[in-house]
């Protein structure tokens, strides 16, 4: 690395650094804000450095655990996918924390919130440079805790929730605020537990493994140690152990169906958002199913089989990758079900940045679904593309939806609301931030020839191969066909209530003052994340070129590649998907447009009052009833809980707590008596008993010498008298 | 753990680094003494701050098992008298050598004796008085450590006796005299019992053989009697003796009444210098005097002792439960964890002989555990002394009952007394457990009924969180006002939590300077 320090730097520097950031606050409120961006900051060169040491294996090993039995190391990985996500992921974060030192600027209690922001940091990047699958199961915890403490960070706010305008009556009285702390601190939580859902089968599944691989290391699993796919597959244990793991992915990334957190990981500060999204968290997921396809195609090609501690049977026949193909498909299907549901969801919100939460529910979903796709597709041997096409919407998501997430929290800074019906307008007012904006919306949608175009454009280039005669790759197909149409359809209409229109009365009452552009700090990360999106096109070779390891960088291959990315998409048989692709955009696209811009100085009207439409929108609204469903599940379990507590817990159990407790003091009490009494009253009666014998023998002591002298002279004769007697004199 | 840089200090020091550290206190004292007030105060700082720059430097530098005889290092000897004139006359003579049990034990010592001096800060009587006595304690507790011969021994025990005593008598609450006396017979019977035992056991090693003639020069030295190889009726006789001496300090019943007493009405500093290093005084002649130099006897004796410590703990914490003064409670407690110390003490003696490899690994986990246990209980017992101590100035009172809602006025000592109460029942993270955990891992293998003691835990961890619940979790009394306790105080104890988290987390930093003497200690003889 960079003049030759040792690699774990990128991930100490972070983690122990954020102890710092306490201890800085302490002398200087500035340095302490700027000192997570500098510290992601050196962090991010060391990732940059490591571009120039891709495909290192001969890593030094720090040893962790070792017990006979249980050997873990802690190496680093430097596979090119774990190298694109490390640098995606200092990036991004040293971007946010740079935006955050002026966003959090009048908050109070910062030390908690940059701490958390850099370990969250610390994390991800433990996650993706780990060559452990316990360690980064750590990393990837450690990520699960600070999303906790920073979504809940607003925990203290004495003042009621905002009321949403198109809001519909909640029901549920766990779902009743009093508080804006309370509801934000709910949803904290809420994102904690639906994660650990995922996160408590993902650890089963690595345990699981593990008795079949007797290695947590990526490396070794990829060398088919134990020849554990074979054994697995033998066992039938395979197909289990990938799921819970996958699951884990699913709580992370917010798949389907644990997807309902992130809509409401939005009640914390845009700049956690922003991080949430775009660098670190969901996309662990992502990262963790890559790292998976890319460790299974590999084991499944190696047929040297090393046997480390544990030793199991061998297996009876070989296996090869197709024996995970039901797996790849539940994770393609999981994708496609994800992009399409999470897409509609985002056509009715009201909240702005559930409308982007939305979108990266749905862009996650076609990232999880191009790695299923590459995995039925490694039966044919050609899983590499497809694998980079979720790699490149991995990138140009982090930086499309990190501009649109800092964007709005510009936006939500200037009108003091979060909802969309409450701004319009505001075009003129914050003319740089709409730009920006237009950018990622344009880039979210798809719109070449900007960074999400391509890879999204790819992967459904991939699912259009999964489908050709297969009627699951044609769902697949087209669901992702149909999300795209929605995605167009919401990414116009958030442009359109956010900047088009009138102005709402809401920011007339003129107590905040003319919205406006933020400060230098904010924007300065806005602008060089929009002329990225804009540039992509010219980076995704480079990626390409890392993540296939196609040798050096020439001018030539840069022609080469760049000119196959466009030619794939006017030539058969990429024209076909890359048409119904373009079809979908309009589909989406020319409504949105005469509802949301055409005509946005006019009242909406698309939605009648009852009707179809309407049945429809109520669905979407209240997000196709799943949160719903897992609230009233929530409620019955806890009235069950409540029946045993008072029926069973508080009569039978309590009551024998009480029984025995009352029965220890009884005893101690009456320890304690003969303690008192007994023991130590034996003592002090020997001494009481004795003082007393003394004072007899007091009333000897005269104190006259005559007395003394006669008793010694007495004494003496009776020696004189005992020493003749023994000599034999008397 | 010996690092060479540390070893080249050490040899270019003037004198020997025992000799040294000895000397060290003793000349404080008198200037100490000389001074009086705030200087007397200002030379203890200094001179225990050194004494444990000195106990780092000798853990640093030299190595668990050194090449002196016994496996001792920088051996030093002191002749007091010839008994004869010829130069084989058997003599009395003060030897000093460190090993990795030492070694441990005086960095206690000398981590505890400095908390002390801090937590002085509110004797304003005498001052250099106090100090002078401080210090002269502190050569005694060193001595005891360093010792390598029985007189020694007996010199530097008797002289940790006499201050404690004035400091117990003088400084301390209403009723001390009473406590300092019953301190001072109870260990004086114990220490003449053992005095005749040394004795004894002298005589003994001239090794009389069936003839009548003495075929060894008899011999004071630890090392010397430790490779005669002694007969084990004299071995057994000798290990009763000392059952008496260092069980009255351990201590175990019924010879503990004097500790309650003692540690109630001492002054703070004396409570923490009696629970932190005064009992493990006892706990390390079990082991020196006992398994290192007789450990024939103390294997035949292994299933009493373990009988007796396992009853010892379940009753202290019987009787700890129905305590109603703070200090107290505190002063059970000790019994009851020092009782472990003996448990280890007894699994190892027992198993250590054992051919099967299982039993012999756990007895080495049990006595690894008894080590451990004394330093983790040292540090333990005194930030829970030093904040029973403070809540006296800052709640008038220790009485438990009388004590509310520390949590809400004093939230700064609650975080003390909170996690030192964790610390004490052995929560997982903190010291007390790894030394619980390794003691009954490895009595349970030599003794499945030690798994008894494991009652005692849990009535432990009862009456610690009935005390927190009644004193820190409840509503404040309006009538009665707690204040918060000045940093001043806090620093102690909050100093010696670090090595409580410390080594929870990172037992090996003790382990591994103990494990060599263990194993050379199981080799039996000279190493």
């Amino acid at each position: 690395m960079l003049f030759g320090l040792p690699y774990y730097l990128i991930l100490v520097i972070p983690l122990a650094g954020s102890f710092l950031i306490p201890v800085a606050g302490k002398f200087n409120e500035k340095l302490r804000d700027w000192l997570p961006a500098i510290l992601m900051g050196i962090s991010m060169i060391l990732c940059w450095s490591l571009l120039s040491d891709l495909g290192t294996t001969n890593m030094p090993t720090y040893q962790w655990i070792n017990i006979p039995g249980l050997y873990i190391p802690f190496v680093m990985l430097l596979d090119p996918l774990s190298i694109i996500m490390a640098i995606l992921a200092s990036t991004l974060c040293f971007l946010i924390y740079v935006y955050s030192t002026e966003y959090m600027e009048h908050e109070g209690d910062r030390n908690r919130f940059f701490f958390l922001m850099l370990v969250f940091g610390g994390g991800m990047l433990t996650l993706v440079l780990s060559n452990n699958l316990l360690i980064a199961f750590i990393g990837w915890e450690i990520m699960g805790f600070c999303s906790y403490g920073l979504i809940g960070f607003w925990n203290d706010r004495r003042n009621p929730p905002e009321k949403d305008p198109f809001g519909y009556e909640q029901s549920n009285p766990l779902l009743n605020y009093e508080t804006e702390g309370e509801y934000n601190t709910q949803c904290g939580t809420k994102a904690f537990i639906v994660t650990r859902v995922g996160d408590a089968f993902m650890l089963g599944g690595i345990l699981l493994l593990y008795t079949f691989t007797g290695s947590f290391l990526f490396t070794d699993l990829a060398k088919n140690i134990n020849s554990w796919w074979g054994t697995m597959a033998a066992w039938g244990l395979l197909l289990p152990a990938l799921f819970l793991i996958f699951a884990g992915a699913i709580g992370k990334s917010g798949q389907a169906p644990l997807q309902v957190w992130l809509p409401e990981a939005m009640a914390g500060p845009t700049a956690v958002s922003a991080l949430i999204h775009a660098a670190t968290m969901v996309k662990a997921g992502v990262y963790i199913t890559a790292r998976f396809l890319i460790t299974i195609v590999e084991a499944t090609t190696t047929a040297a089989n090393e046997v480390a501690h544990v030793s199991t049977l061998a297996p009876l026949q070989s296996f090869g990758i197709e024996m995970g193909v039901t797996f790849f498909i539940m994770v393609a299907v999981v994708g496609a079900i994800t992009a399409f549901m999470t897409a509609t969801m985002g056509m009715v919100s009201n909240e702005l940045k559930q409308v982007l939460a939305f979108s990266t529910l749905s862009q996650l979903g076609y990232m999880i679904l191009a790695l299923g796709t590459a995995g039925v597709l490694a039966i044919h041997g050609n899983y590499e593309y497809a694998t980079l096409s979720s790699v490149m919407h991995i990138i140009s998501h982090g930086a499309f939806k990190a501009l649109l997430f800092l964007a709005a929290g510009g936006i939500i800074h200037g009108v003091h609301t979060k909802y969309m019906s409450k701004m319009g307008g505001l075009k003129d007012s914050m003319k740089w931030t709409y730009r920006v904006t237009l950018i990622g919306v344009a880039a979210l949608a798809g719109i070449p020839p900007l960074s999400g175009f391509w890879s999204k454009d790819s992967i459904i280039e991939y699912a259009f191969e999964f489908g050709e005669g297969n009627l699951i790759g044609l769902f697949v197909f087209i669901l992702s066909v149909a999300a795209a149409a929605c995605t167009i359809f919401y990414s116009i209409r958030l442009v359109g209530m956010v900047f088009h229109g009138k102005r709402s009365e809401h920011h007339e009452e003129g107590e905040h003052g003319e919205p406006h552009d933020p400060g230098k700090a904010m924007m300065i990360p806005l602008y060089i994340l929009a002329i990225f999106t804009i540039l992509a096109m010219f980076v995704f070779p480079f990626v390409q070129d890392v993540m296939l390891q196609e040798g050096p960088m020439t001018v030539a291959l840069f022609q080469e590649i760049l000119v196959e990315m466009i030619l794939a998409k006017i030539t058969m048989p990429g024209l076909i998907p890359f048409s119904l692709t373009v079809g979908a955009l309009l589909l989406g696209g020319i409504p949105a447009y005469w509802i949301y811009i055409k005509n946005a100085d006019s009242p909406n009207t698309a939605v009648p009052e009852r009707g179809v439409r309407r049945k429809l929108y109520t669905f979407l609204m209240h997000r196709w009833y799943i949160n719903e469903a897992y609230y009233w599940f929530a409620n019955k379990f806890l009235r069950f809980a409540d029946l045993w507590r008072v029926r069973i817990d508080e009569k039978v159990i309590d009551g024998i707590d009480f029984k025995s407790s009352d029965a220890a003091q009884g005893i101690s009490r009456r320890v304690r008596w003969f303690d008192d009494h007994v023991v130590d009253g034996f003592a002090e009666g020997i001494s009481t008993r004795s003082v007393e014998a003394s004072e007899v023998g007091l009333e000897s002591q005269t104190g006259r010498i005559n007395d003394y002298i006669g008793v010694v002279i007495f004494g003496f004769g009776l020696l004189i008298i005992i020493a003749l007697l023994s000599l034999g004199v008397l | 753990m010996q690092v060479a840089f540390f070893t080249n200090l050490i040899n270019m020091l003037p004198l020997n680094i025992l000799v040294l550290m000895l000397l060290l206190p003793l000349i404080g004292a008198l200037i100490a003494y000389l001074f009086g007030g705030k200087g007397a105060r200002a030379i203890t700082l200094l001179v225990t701050t050194i004494e444990l720059g000195f106990a780092f430097l000798l853990i640093l530098g030299t190595p668990s098992v050194g090449s002196d005889p016994g496996g001792m290092s920088h051996t030093v000897s002191y002749l007091l008298a010839r008994l004869g004139t010829t130069s084989d006359a058997p003599v009395f003579e003060i030897i000093l050598g460190v090993d990795g049990i030492s070694m441990v034990m005086i960095l206690l010592s000398n981590l505890v004796v400095l908390v002390a001096a801090l937590t002085s800060n509110h004797i304003h009587e005498s001052e250099g008085l106090y100090y002078m006595l401080f210090l002269v304690l502190q050569t005694g507790l060193l001595g005891v450590f360093m010792a390598l011969d029985l007189i020694g021994f007996f010199i530097w025990w008797e002289l940790v006796l006499i201050p404690m005593f004035f400091i117990i008598g003088r400084w301390g609450e209403e009723g001390c005299r009473h406590a300092a006396i019953k301190f001072f017979i109870y260990t004086h019977l114990g220490s003449a019992v053992m005095l005749i035992g040394f004795f004894y056991l002298y005589f003994e090693s001239a090794m009389v053989n069936v003839i009548g003639y003495a075929t060894a020069v008899p011999t004071f030295s630890m090392v010397a009697l430790r490779n005669l190889g002694l007969d084990p009726w004299v071995q057994i006789g000798f290990a009763l003796a000392l059952f008496m001496g260092a069980g009255v300090k351990l201590p175990v019943w019924p010879l503990h009444n004097w500790l309650p007493w003692a540690h109630v009405k001492a002054p703070t500093p004396g409570s923490v210098i009696l629970a932190g290093i005064l009992l493990k005084m006892g706990g390390y002649a079990f082991i020196r005097l006992g398994l290192w130099m007789v450990p024939a006897a103390i294997s035949r004796l292994a299933i009493p002792f373990a009988i007796v410590a396992i009853f010892t703990c379940i009753y202290a914490a019987f009787t700890a439960m129905a305590q109603s003064d703070m200090k107290s409670l505190v002063a059970y407690t000790s019994i009851n964890h020092m009782s472990w110390v003996l448990l280890g003490v007894a699994a190892y003696a027992a198993g250590s002989t054992s051919t099967n490899p299982i039993i012999h690994a756990a007895a080495i986990l049990a006595i690894e555990g008894s080590i451990f246990m004394m330093f983790s209980h040292g540090t333990i017992i005194s930030v829970m002394f030093i904040t029973a101590g403070q809540l006296k100035y800052n709640a008038g009172t220790r009485e438990i009952p009388a004590i509310k809602g520390l949590m809400k006025q004093a939230p700064r000592l609650s975080a003390v007394l909170i996690i030192a109460s964790l610390a004490a029942f052995g929560f997982p993270g903190f010291s007390g457990f790894i030394a619980e955990a390794l003691i009954i891992f490895g009595s349970i293998v030599v003794y499945y009924w030690a798994a008894f003691i494991g009652f005692g835990i849990f009535i432990t961890v009862g009456y610690m969180l009935w005390m927190l619940n009644r004193i820190v979790f409840s509503e404040p009394d309006p009538e009665k006002e707690v204040k918060e306790s000045p940093w001043v105080d806090l620093i102690a104890p909050i100093l010696m939590l670090i090595p409580v988290i410390l080594l929870g987390v990172w037992p090996d930093l003790i382990l591994h300077i103990v494990k060599p003497v263990v194993d050379a200690m199981l080799a039996g003889g000279i190493p």
